[in-house]
């Protein structure tokens, strides 16, 4: 490898020889130390190779042998820099491509965080960037393991981290902690009480003596399942604990009362929003679409792109901000507005609930208007409470 | 004094004694001649070396001079016969 490199560096002709006495060039070669390869017949000729230097040298030892040479193929350094001489802009281009890589190569272009599933990126990323680890920074300048140190000592929810500096790409490798394994409470004696007023519409009960039935009316806190249970047969006769499972289904009656201004103020997103956009290359930003909020409130939502080449994200990229802004507006508020904050509640606060009837009813007081919802819903109202026995 | 140097010339090894070039074989692929002193024929069936002593031609299927220096010449192929002409 290292002796076909250095006769590309020097650089080969390949030769054709033909004549009357190829053996005696042969010979005289040999005897005046000229070095040839891979010299073999081919037809009525013969090919070979030697160095370019050596081929000026041969022509009289050609001429005395009877044997006409003739160049077959000229390779090498020396002779493709001869060809590309006209054009020194590519070796110019060569030169500079090499001292932008060197220099390039001394910034971290990218932070690839890998194993982190809980952890959000950005905090991740936040804690790198107080130790000097972000995209652009100067290599030489981070310490890597006192980001190391200082990422453990921020995030306590890693329990193993390292940097690898991988060309100009830091690859952060990151272990969690795992989590605590969720403990089962022990099955302590305990009764089921009612957390609500309401009749009974259906009991399912697992552990415990049931003590309503279907259509008892229940008030808040009675029992429902009690957590002493009769033995059946001879051998447990005695009176026993267990703790009390099972749902017991209640018709409940819920209110909610909801009110609203008459006249409210109220923010609403400005139609126009500005765009904020800056070419970013390693630390260097350079502002190419300056922009300023107009509104009241505004709202900005941060985009960075970042231009990728072959996998691999280059220090180039475009950040841009969007600048929302917001207004605030005077609004009337009426009751079907008052009746939609009714039915939104409904749905996040009673959904997972039956609603069986439903009534509201409207009054006005100065400058509000109230709204009062009566629902009644069927519901689990079954929850546990603890029997401490002496 | 004669005897003394007979005495001598016997205890050198063989190819020193007379001058005798060194030929070693790798299977019937390659031959290395050591102590030739030129090529006097070559071509893809027929190579013939000259050393001090005889002429050595090698004669087979696709020959070809892999290496040459003054003394030294290695031939590869496909060797189907050798012989010595002095």
């Amino acid at each position: 490898m290292l002796v076909k490199l250095i006769r590309y560096i020097k650089g080969y002709v390949i030769f054709s020889l033909t004549g009357r006495y190829p053996e005696r060039f042969i010979n005289l070669l040999n005897r005046n130390g000229v070095n040839y390869r891979e010299l073999f017949p081919k037809g009525d000729k013969y090919i070979g190779q030697m160095a370019a230097s050596d081929y000026l040298k041969i022509r009289k030892t050609a001429r005395i042998s009877s044997v006409r040479l003739k160049i077959e193929r000229k390779a090498g350094l020396p002779f493709l820099i001869k060809t590309y001489k006209v054009r020194k802009g590519i070796a110019v281009g060569a030169v500079l491509a090499v001292i932008i890589m060197s220099v390039l190569s001394m910034f971290v272009w990218d932070v690839k965080l890998n194993g982190a599933e809980n952890l959000s990126e950005s905090s991740i990323c936040a804690a790198l960037e107080s130790s000097g680890l972000k995209p652009g920074a100067f290599k030489q300048s981070v310490d890597f393991e006192a980001a190391e140190r200082q990422l453990l000592l921020k995030l306590p929810q890693i329990r193993w981290v390292s940097i690898n500096a991988l060309n100009s790409i830091a690859e952060v490798e990151i272990k969690e902690k795992f989590k605590k394994p969720s403990v089962k409470k022990g099955k302590y004696p305990c009764n089921l009480t009612s957390s609500a007023d309401g009749v009974i519409t259906d009991t399912l009960v697992s552990a415990g003596t049931c003590m309503v039935k279907r259509g008892t009316a229940v008030s808040e806190n009675q029992l429902l399942v009690s957590t002493v249970v009769e033995g059946t047969n001879e051998l447990q006769d005695k009176l026993s604990y267990v703790h009390s499972e099972g749902m017991i289904y209640a018709d409940v009656i819920e209110k909610r009362t909801f009110s609203l201004n008459k006249r409210s103020k109220v923010i609403i997103p400005d139609k126009n929003y500005t765009e904020k956009s800056s070419l970013k290359f390693l630390w260097a930003e350079l502002l190419i679409k300056p922009g300023s909020p107009g509104g009241e409130l505004n709202c900005p939502v941060f985009h960075n792109e970042r231009l990728c080449f072959n996998e691999v994200t280059l220090p180039l990229g475009i950040n841009s901000i969007n600048i929302y802004s917001f207004k605030t507006v005077n609004k009337i508020n009426d009751k079907i507005l008052l009746k939609k904050k009714a039915l939104l509640s409904e749905a996040f606060n009673l959904g997972e609930f039956k609603i069986k009837r439903k009534k509201y009813s409207f009054k006005e007081l100065n400058d509000k208007i109230i709204l009062n919802s009566t629902y009644t819903v069927n519901k689990n109202i079954a929850v546990k409470k603890r029997v401490n026995i002496e | 004094m004669r005897k003394n140097i007979n005495k001598i010339k016997s205890s050198v090894p063989i190819e020193f004694n007379y001058n005798l070039p060194i030929i070693e074989f790798t299977g019937n692929r390659r031959a290395t001649i050591e102590g030739s002193t030129g090529v006097l024929h070559y071509s893809g069936d027929m190579i013939r070396i000259n050393t001090r002593k005889f002429a050595a031609a090698f004669s087979g299927r696709g020959l070809t001079l892999k290496c040459i220096s003054p003394t030294c010449v290695i031939i590869e192929g496909f060797i189907t016969n050798v012989e010595f002409i002095s």
